[in-house]
């Protein structure tokens, strides 16, 4: 790992101070991608600014949606008796993150802002209609996300916390790669009083994206069997060691099915 | 997007499918070519993490005892808790977070130290395996171990050891299942993993949390 600077402010206001006082500076949440990455040297930041004492981890209920702070970690989003009731779904997605030691450490912030194409949580933001509420602006997941890897926070931008529309029912069904449990293909099912979102993760080359077709035939008829004459196209879709485009395409169905079975 | 940033994220990737995967990509000579790299690597972090750059002491309370050593901001926990405070007991295995072999408990919750700075846990109890036991007096998880034979060459065992205490006190019961998805993140090259379970059921009586 290359030398660096490391500080640990105690508001968000102080971390937005360090970050612009660094040329390259990287917010530094859970670590769990940041650190291997260093370690690779494939990133060299002069500093790490540490956002865990900035008191970004609180979990509230505000009536027509649920606000999870950025730095709340994957195994107080699982075990929250707050976000089991209210969204069990977003609890089971926690759950199902990486393994225990790493649940204890990545954050809801961290998966969102990395945006990695096969993580979990960016499929739970599209779906869940929420809003990623920053230092200076609120913007809508559709406006978000941007590519893979990509989303349209500013370098010295800090995710605060999401906002999370309650639906009135969802889903998330992932098959998990079986070595690292990142979703080889994951779909989050989300039913609104004005229609389905449907939201994969895992399978596009850009990333996170909805499926409007599957969006629309659940909206009309919200069963397994809406799906059965929707085709899946594998255009776009991640080919690699583990699964051929096809193979994800086959994927987003079923996992799609299992979701609303 | 740039040109750079395109090569970033694809390096990125590749490196997230490359790691995540260790175990798909080791056959021939792509396995001798990972440990070239991994020594490499091993290299380049003890040459540059400690005793370089940004400079300041960090102390942690390791074991029930307070550990201050001036080391480079870059530290991970588990090199300063290895090389600094002489702790070898918490092993490295695959310095990529996918193996486990360096679980220690931080202010109780287990971590994979070789993913951590020591800088992020400065102030905090670290419990490594060391801190359990005593060859005279083993942990009532560490005599289940020796017990069910639930190691063979021992290398994930402080890992495995670390991650089941936490597992069962959270857990008491955890069945075989529950038992097998908690240490999702504990890999045993020896593939000893029936007796381990075994090893955690008994440990968990043992410890009568
Ligand atoms: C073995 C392993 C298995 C995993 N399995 C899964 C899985 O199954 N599913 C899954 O979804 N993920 C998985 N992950 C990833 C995990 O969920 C991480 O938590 C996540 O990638 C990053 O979160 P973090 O808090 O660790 O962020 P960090 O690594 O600290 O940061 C990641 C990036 O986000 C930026 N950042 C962090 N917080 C903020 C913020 N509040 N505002 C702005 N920028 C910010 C950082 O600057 C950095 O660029 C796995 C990771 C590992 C190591
Ligand atoms: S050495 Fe830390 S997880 Fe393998
Ligand atoms: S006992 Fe050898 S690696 Fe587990």
């Amino acid at each position: 790992m290359y030398s660096t600077k490391y500080v640990k402010p105690n508001s968000t206001s102080e971390a937005l101070e360090a970050i612009k006082s660094l040329n390259e500076g990287k917010f530094l949440a859970g670590g769990m991608t940041l650190i291997p990455t260093l370690k690779q040297r494939l990133a060299s930041p002069d500093g790490l600014v540490d956002i865990s004492g900035c008191k970004l981890d609180s979990i509230s209920d505000e009536g027509e949606t649920l606000r999870i702070g950025a730095m709340s970690r994957h195994v107080s989003v699982a075990e929250s008796a707050v976000v089991k009731k209210v969204i069990p779904a977003l609890a089971k997605l926690a759950e199902g993150i990486g393994d225990r030691q790493v649940r204890n450490r990545g954050t809801l912030g961290g998966s969102v802002a990395n945006n990695d194409p096969s993580a979990c949580y960016p499929s739970a933001v599209l779906a869940l209609k929420a809003t990623v509420h920053t230092n200076n602006r609120s913007l809508a997941a559709n406006d978000f996300f941007t590519g893979m890897f990509e989303t349209a926070l500013e370098e010295d931008e800090i995710i605060e916390s999401i906002s999370f529309s309650k639906p009135i029912n969802a889903n998330y069904i992932k098959f998990p790669n079986p070595a690292s449990r990142y979703a080889m293909v994951g779909v989050f099912v989300a039913q609104f009083d004005d229609g389905v979102r449907v939201a994969v993760t895992g399978a596009g080359e850009g990333g996170v994206f909805r499926h409007e077709e599957m969006e629309s035939a659940l909206s009309s008829n919200f069963s397994a069997d809406s799906l059965k004459s929707i085709n899946i196209a594998s255009d776009g879709l991640i080919s690699d060691l583990h699964a051929s485009s096809e193979y994800r395409a086959n994927l987003i169905k079923e996992m799609t099915k299992r979701a609303v079975a | 997007m740039t040109l750079g940033q395109v090569l970033l994220y694809f390096m990125l990737y590749t490196y997230r499918l490359i790691t995540v995967n260790l175990s798909n990509f080791l056959t021939g000579i792509q396995k001798q070519y990972l440990q070239s790299l991994n020594r490499s690597s091993n290299d380049l972090r003890h040459e540059c993490s400690i005793g370089e750059g940004n400079m300041g002491e960090i102390s942690l309370n390791i074991n029930g005892k307070v550990q201050t050593h001036d080391v480079g901001d870059n530290t991970l926990l588990v090199d300063f808790i290895r090389e600094s405070a002489g702790l070898t007991g918490t092993h490295v295995g695959c310095d990529t977070s996918q193996c486990g072999a360096c679980v220690v408990h931080v202010d109780g919750v287990s971590v994979k130290s070789c993913a951590m700075l020591a800088a992020q846990a400065a102030g905090s109890d670290v419990i490594t395996i060391e801190g359990i036991g005593t060859s005279d007096s083993l942990h009532p998880m560490q005599e289940a171990f020796q017990e069910n034979h639930g190691l063979q060459c021992g290398f994930c065992t402080p890992g495995m050891v670390m991650s089941a205490i936490e597992l069962v006190s959270k857990n008491k019961n955890a069945s075989e299942k529950e038992i097998r998805d908690g240490l999702e993140g504990n890999i045993c090259r020896c593939t000893g993993y029936h007796n381990i379970v075994k090893s955690v059921k008994a440990g968990a009586e043992k410890m009568g949390v």
